[in-house]
């Protein structure tokens, strides 16, 4: 069901007493959202009058929430926790949960259109809440430009997957539709006719702009994405080409530590499979003349990839959390496109489609021989 | 009473019955004419219809199923003795004393380092048995690259002695004048797989084969179109070696031919021909091929649809018709062949190749063992027993006693080994220990050392010092060399107890560890046999430093997995913490179902026969005519008799499965109504079959037309008379519902034919076929219906015949013939050959796990090496449930799969080496293994939310540890630590 809500210019005000109030009813026991104060904070708020500080807007994503959810929601049992959550967060959600490192039941979602998000350390040092206010006024036109003098995450950049909802497949509870509204005067909010009903909203449909703005904007990020994709790939092509983009490499394991989907409670490239001898380095050493210390470099990216690429939902979140500012992003992105591609699976379209790597086909890629 | 048995012939049959007789405990005897053990499998790199290799079945399991040449050879309870002969055999069932003919190999086994300057040096050349006349073999030569036993042998019909290969041997081993020996052996039973004597068409001299050299048998053929053939699988002319751009195949040489005394149908030949098609297009897509038939006989349940994609491949034509001879042309040396076509036109055309679809003949020597032989050399036998020869405790399978593929070859070797065992009196125990059983290592320090067995050949061409500091400096292991000799594993094993040594690697010179060995060193620690002369001295002989560079990668292999295993993945687990269940449960009681429960009670375990019907007996209970074949109704009456007097045997009639569950110790079957649960270790399914319904050609609107099985009841209840009747076959077989030959329908159409003209002369009969299927010895029943004056005439999918009603008691039958005009038959009956379909399976396979073929019928494991086995370990099927098949046929199939399931009964589950192993700290439940496992042996402990292994039913296939991201799972003794140590070390050469 389709509906609106009034916001009377603070679209802030507005979505907060929507949560308020499923707090109240009891649909759900508790929020986890951003919070602000000195700066954003994701937090699991119980409190009613917390939920005031409640930063729903503000673009930037200190980690992908998707891997809090499955913190607080691992196991599930004990009642549902609601979540707001960007489309790339909402995707690794669903990953997560056919992961089963997420109790569906235990979640409910809050989804919403997105037009891009800085990094932290932008967002951080600059006045926030003129940053929120200037992105919620580019809703209406679908036109992302990056506040004076900062940029856009690189994901966001080239992000196509912007809107909480896609045909057919998953949706969430309740999704915030902003694209092609003016927020201060009105949020669309599709979702679970009970839920809507609960609210005291009534059935209402969106200004039939809303998806000429998606549709637009979705053209011209493909554009770019294809761009930027065929770039990285190029500069990362072939061993030494992919040396060369992670050359810079400080093996801080930051990329998988902010992956939503290495899930993995500890990496295998932490684990006693990966613990040497002295003698076994001293003979690679005595064969090759000399080994980089630390080793694996290559073997670290690639083995990352060959895990996560076919679920790799292209929040970015390893090129904002890489302190050399190498861009793994793209390149994690941009091969995972490829490889989905050939599986014809797109991570967070559906929680009915198992990933690639769950199901075994006797008769595929027949062609490879 | 003696507790062994000699199965002659180690071929697919002898191999494959001397393997389940050894893996119940009894001790075999494996005789084999030729010098070294494998038969025809080792010629085919590919077999119908899967067209994989069906050599080496790939299966982690403590089973015989890796490679049976290999199994054989290596198993403790079969003694393999090739090169021999039976020259008698005396005494009785129980208690039979057989002389064996050694003949002399002029090589000591023992003493053989597989060096091949023997052959390099022999002037002399035998022509090759299969490689065609392009590839000679020395007079001195390997039987086959991995032969078994290895050693080389001396063809005496061409050997000059000139005594080269004696003076260049290194260790002695060539003896010219060693003598043929002979021994005793004392069995309680004898199996006959002694396979079969492929056809010499050099007899049918109009096919020109050993005159013209462009014309090759099929095996030749076959080896040519294989990469293991000396043409490296290019289709290649044997006159001038140019690339062969027309082929012509005929079949039937050598097969249902009574004027040469072989009036039988050799079964496989129509398939193998398929199959060469098949490889030779894939070889040459251009290649034109026309093969020459006269019926084709599909008579396995996907072969129909193979040979139909075969015939619609571009450039294949299949021709009806009769080849009266090949000539050849010249200068070209091409080949014409003549031949009568359907039109009964005489027609002529040139190939570049011929191949004759060669039959299978009796083996020979038959005679010796003191059965009655049928007037083809084949063992006499009885349809309701027909395994058994006339002789008691003497048993025969496979082609030896009828030509027949390998799929029923298997099923027969299972059937066979039933007999043989049932002549035992010892129980069945538990399969050969398990190969490796180390002590516990988890906290000992690991002491690796390498054992080098230097015969010359490795000392000469290796730098044995430079390999000694190799594992000192990279491995720290010590080196120890060992002279070759016959009690070096001994010395090998008092050295690594004296040294403290338990990583070890076991460098072999010719010697290879027998099961024994294998054992001893298990008893010290995780060890690797490394072949190095078979991987670095031979195939780089003469270079020393490159070899020595190869044997050192191949020691830091071995090493690095031994070295870097962790320890805690070689902690004991108890091989005996799956205690069988040792009931079965039998699905069906019909012939098939009865016949299992019996011989599982036979061989000592409870069965629970589950039947829904009030009555057991299914298909057994419908009134049927006999010609010379197995009697329903009496067959009906015994098996039931037997089933409920017998002690083991509890019968659940009325009665389905309602649900099942199983755990690695076996299944807890749930039945309706009633609710009552059994516990067993291993199900049988004999679900049966049924006639196919139809409503072509009248059939349900008309009362003058009936089902094959309706004119049988007519028969039996009655004595009709009719003046003129047709058939019609293949109805609802063979087509696109049924796409399937249904086996059996012309043998019956037949034997009614016959049935009815003994009755009455004078009735007419025409019988409408598109093939006439009458495979093995049932050929002779068509011989005699057409001789007896049975009228058969061709149809095709194109052009059926036609059916109208000529009011009440008579029908006009209608067929366009392409020449004759249109054949018009007024009938007063027509029978109509309806296929069999099978019941229906889906529920009970639902609730098994197991799956179901295109047809509905249950689906194998492997078509071809494991007809009997669902994917479902522990369950099996027989009978119609499995395919279309004869009442004998089905007795073979229950018989053989009441032994695979006792013998699983018996086999425990678990394998320390391979299992799977969970490191639940790293185990994030993601469930990727729970949905990757094959077997289900993956499941989540939703409590601890770890994944689990239930150890009984891990196969140890390893895919697990293969979708496992962080290594949380990995295999015991192959973790991932140590791969990657060995391919660092493969990496290091």
């Amino acid at each position: 069901m389709k509906s609106v809500i009034q916001t009377h210019g603070d679209p802030k005000g507005a979505v907060v007493g929507v949560l308020k109030s499923l707090l109240n009813q009891g649909v759900v026991k508790a929020w986890l959202l951003p919070l602000s104060g000195s700066g954003i904070t994701y937090a699991l708020v119980r409190d009613e009058g917390l939920l005031e500080k409640a930063s729903p807007f503000a673009p930037v994503m200190p980690i992908n929430l998707a891997r809090a959810v499955s913190v607080v929601a691992k196991k599930g049992g004990a009642g549902k926790i609601g979540v707001l959550l960007r489309p790339c967060e909402q995707r690794a959600f669903v990953e997560l949960v056919k992961f089963h490192q997420i109790d569906r039941n235990s979640v409910l979602v809050v989804g919403m259109d997105c037009l891009g998000t800085y990094e932290l350390k932008d967002y951080a040092s600059s006045a926030n809440t003129a940053l929120e206010e200037a992105i919620l006024r580019q809703f209406k036109a679908g036109e992302a430009t990056p506040y004076q003098g900062l940029n856009f995450r690189k994901a966001c950049e080239v992000c196509v997957h912007f809107t909480p909802t896609n045909d057919g497949g998953y949706a969430p509870e309740l999704a915030l539709g902003l694209l092609g509204m003016d927020p201060y005067e009105a949020i669309a909010l599709e979702g679970e006719p009970d839920l809507l009903k609960g609210l005291g909203l009534e059935e209402a449909s969106e200004p039939p702009s809303r998806l000429e703005v998606i549709s637009a904007l979705r053209e011209k990020r493909t554009a770019k994405r294809k761009e930027a994709f065929a770039e990285t790939l190029g500069k990362a092509r072939g061993i030494e080409g992919l040396r060369s983009y992670l050359s810079t490499c400080i093996r801080c394991h930051n990329c998988m530590v902010n992956c939503p989907i290495c899930y993995c409670p500890d990496c295998v490239f932490r684990t006693e499979t990966f613990d040497r001898t002295t003698s076994q380095y001293l003979a690679w050493a005595e064969r090759k003349g000399a080994v980089p210390m630390l080793p694996d470099l290559i073997l670290f990216h690639l083995t990352r990839m060959n895990h996560m690429a076919t679920s790799c939902v292209a929040c970015g979140m390893c090129t904002s959390a890489c302190p050399m500012g190498i861009d793994v992003g793209t390149l994690f992105s941009a091969v995972g496109e490829k490889v989905q591609a050939l599986f014809n699976y797109v991570p967070g379209r559906s929680l009915e489609e198992l990933p690639p790597v769950a199901e075994f086909k006797e008769e595929e890629f027949l062609d490879l021989g | 009473m003696e507790a062994k048995v000699l199965v002659i012939g180690a071929g697919i049959a002898g191999m494959e019955t001397a393997l389940l007789l050894a893996e119940t405990g009894a001790e075999v005897y494996l005789v084999d004419k030729e010098p070294s053990i494998g038969g025809s499998l080792h010629l085919l790199d590919y077999t119908f219809p899967t067209d994989s290799c069906g050599l080496c079945y790939l299966e982690p399991y403590p089973s015989p199923r890796f490679c049976p040449t290999f199994e054989s050879a290596r198993h403790p309870n079969i003694y393999i003795i090739p090169y021999a002969e039976v020259e008698a055999l005396e005494g009785k069932a129980g208690a039979f004393t057989v002389k064996i003919l050694h003949k002399p190999r002029y090589v000591y086994e023992e003493k053989c380092i597989l060096c091949n300057r023997c052959a390099e040096v022999c002037p002399e050349e035998r022509p090759h048995p299969y490689e065609g006349r392009l590839s000679p073999q020395k007079a001195i030569y390997k039987p086959h690259l991995r032969g078994i036993p290895p050693t080389y042998v001396i063809d005496m019909d061409y050997c000059t002695r000139c005594g080269k290969c004696v003076e260049v041997c290194p260790t002695d081993a060539i003896d010219l004048n060693m003598q043929p020996k002979t021994s005793e052996l004392s069995v309680a039973s004898v199996v006959v797989a002694a396979g079969y004597e492929p056809f010499d068409p050099a007899k049918r001299a109009e096919f020109g084969y050993g005159i013209f050299p462009n014309v090759l048998t099929s095996l030749e053929f076959e080896r040519m179109v294989s990469f293991s053939g000396s043409t490296h699988g290019k289709l290649l002319r044997p006159s001038d070696g140019k690339p062969v751009r027309k082929v012509a195949f005929i079949h039937c040489i050598g097969s249902r031919d009574p004027a040469i005394g072989r009036g039988y149908c050799s079964s496989v030949c129509c398939m193998y021909t398929a199959k060469q098609v098949n490889l030779a297009k894939r070889r040459n897509p251009g290649l034109e091929v026309s093969v020459f038939y006269m019926d084709l006989r599909p008579i396995g349940k996907v072969y129909e649809q193979y040979i139909r994609r075969v015939q619609e491949t571009p450039g294949v034509r299949y021709i009806r018709s009769m080849v009266s001879s090949v000539v050849e042309r010249h200068p070209e040396k091409d080949l014409l062949i003549r031949y009568v076509a359907e039109d009964g036109s005489l027609r002529e055309e040139p190939f570049d190749l011929v191949v004759l679809a060669v039959g299978f003949g009796a083996p020979q020597g038959l005679e010796k063992l003191g059965i009655e032989l049928d007037k083809w050399g084949f063992p006499v036998t009885k349809p309701d027993e027909p395994h058994k020869t006339s002789r008691e405790g003497v048993f025969v399978t496979g082609a030896a006693r009828s030509p027949m593929d390998i799929p029923d070859t298997v099923v027969d070797a299972a059937a066979a080994a039933f007999y043989a065992r049932s002549l035992l009196t010892q129980p069945f125990s538990s399969p050969y220990p398990i190969l490796t059983s180390y002590p516990d290592l988890v906290d000992a320090e690991p002491r690796p050392g390498v054992f080098f067995i230097s015969c010359p050949e490795l000392s000469s061409e290796l730098d044995i010092d430079a390999l000694r500091a190799f594992v000192y400096s990279a491995y720290g292991a010590s080196f120890y060399a060992l002279e070759p000799s016959s009690d070096a594993w001994d010395k090998l094993v008092e050295k690594a107890k004296a040294e403290g040594v338990n990583r070890l690697v076991v460098v072999p010179c010719g010697l290879r560890p027998t099961l024994e060995v294998h054992q001893k060193l298990g008893t010290l620690g995780p060890y690797e046999v490394v072949p190095i002369l078979e991987e670095a001295v031979a195939p780089l002989r003469g270079d020393k430093a490159k070899a020595t560079q190869q044997a050192k990668a191949l020691l830091g292999m071995a090493l690095a997995r031994l070295l870097y295993l962790y320890p805690r993945l070689l902690a004991k687990i108890s091989a005996d913490s799956f205690p069988p269940e040792e009931r079965a449960v039998v699905v069906g009681a019909g012939l098939a179902g009865m016949t299992a429960a019996l011989s599982l009670a036979e061989l000592g375990y409870k069965v629970d026969l589950v039947e829904k019907e009030e009555e057991p007996g299914g298909l057994l209970k419908l009134p049927r005519v006999v010609l010379d074949g197995i009697d329903p109704a009496k067959t009906l009456k015994t098996l039931v008799e037997r089933v409920k007097s017998n002690p083991f045997i509890t019968l659940h009639l009325g009665s389905e499965v309602a649900r099942v569950e199983k755990d690695g110790r076996g299944y807890l079957v749930e039945l309706s109504p009633g609710g009552e649960a059994i516990r067993c270790g291993a199900i049988i399914l004999a679900t049966g079959g049924r006639e196919a319904g139809t409503q072509q050609y009248l059939k349900g609107t008309h009362p003058r037309v009936l089902t094959q099985l309706e004119l049988e009841r007519l028969l039996k209840e009655s004595s009709p008379s009719f003046r003129r009747i047709a058939m019609i076959q293949c109805v609802g077989s063979r087509d696109d519902l049924h796409p399937y030959c249904s086996r059996v329908c012309c043998y019956n159409a037949v034997k009614n034919a016959l049935l009815l003209k003994e009755a009455n002369p004078e009735t007419e009969i025409y019988v409408f076929y598109r093939d006439i299927v009458t495979f093995g010895r049932y050929e002779e029943l068509y011989t005699r219906a057409r001789e007896k004056g049975v009228i058969f005439i061709p149809y095709t999918l194109d052009n059926k015949p036609k059916v109208e009603a000529l009011g009440e008691d008579k029908l006009l039958v209608s067929l366009k013939e392409p020449t004759a005009g249109e054949v018009k038959l007024e009938v007063d009956l027509l029978v109509l050959s309806v296929g069999i379909e099978p019941s229906d399976n889906a529920s009970l396979a639902e609730k098994l796990g197991v799956k179901l073929d295109d047809f509905g019928f249950f689906a194998e494991e492997h078509t071809k090496m494991r007809p009997l086995e669902l994917t479902e370990p522990g369950v099996f099927i027989c009978g119609l449930a499995q395919g279309p098949h004869f009442m004998e046929e089905v007795i073979g199939q229950a018989r053989g799969a009441a032994f695979k399931a006792a013998l699983y009964l018996k086999q425990l589950r678990g394998f320390p080496e391979t299992i799977a192993t969970v490191n639940e700290r790293l185990c994030s439940a993601c469930e990727l293994c729970v949905l990757a496992c094959p077997y289900k042996a993956r499941f989540m402990d939703y409590e601890a939310r770890v994944a689990r292994v239930d150890e009984g039913l891990c196969r140890g296939c390893g895919i697990c540890a293969m979708v496992c991201p962080n290594g949380a799972t990995q295999m015991r003794a192959f973790d991932k630590k140590a791969l990657m140590a060995v391919v660092d070390a493969a990496l290091a050469s």
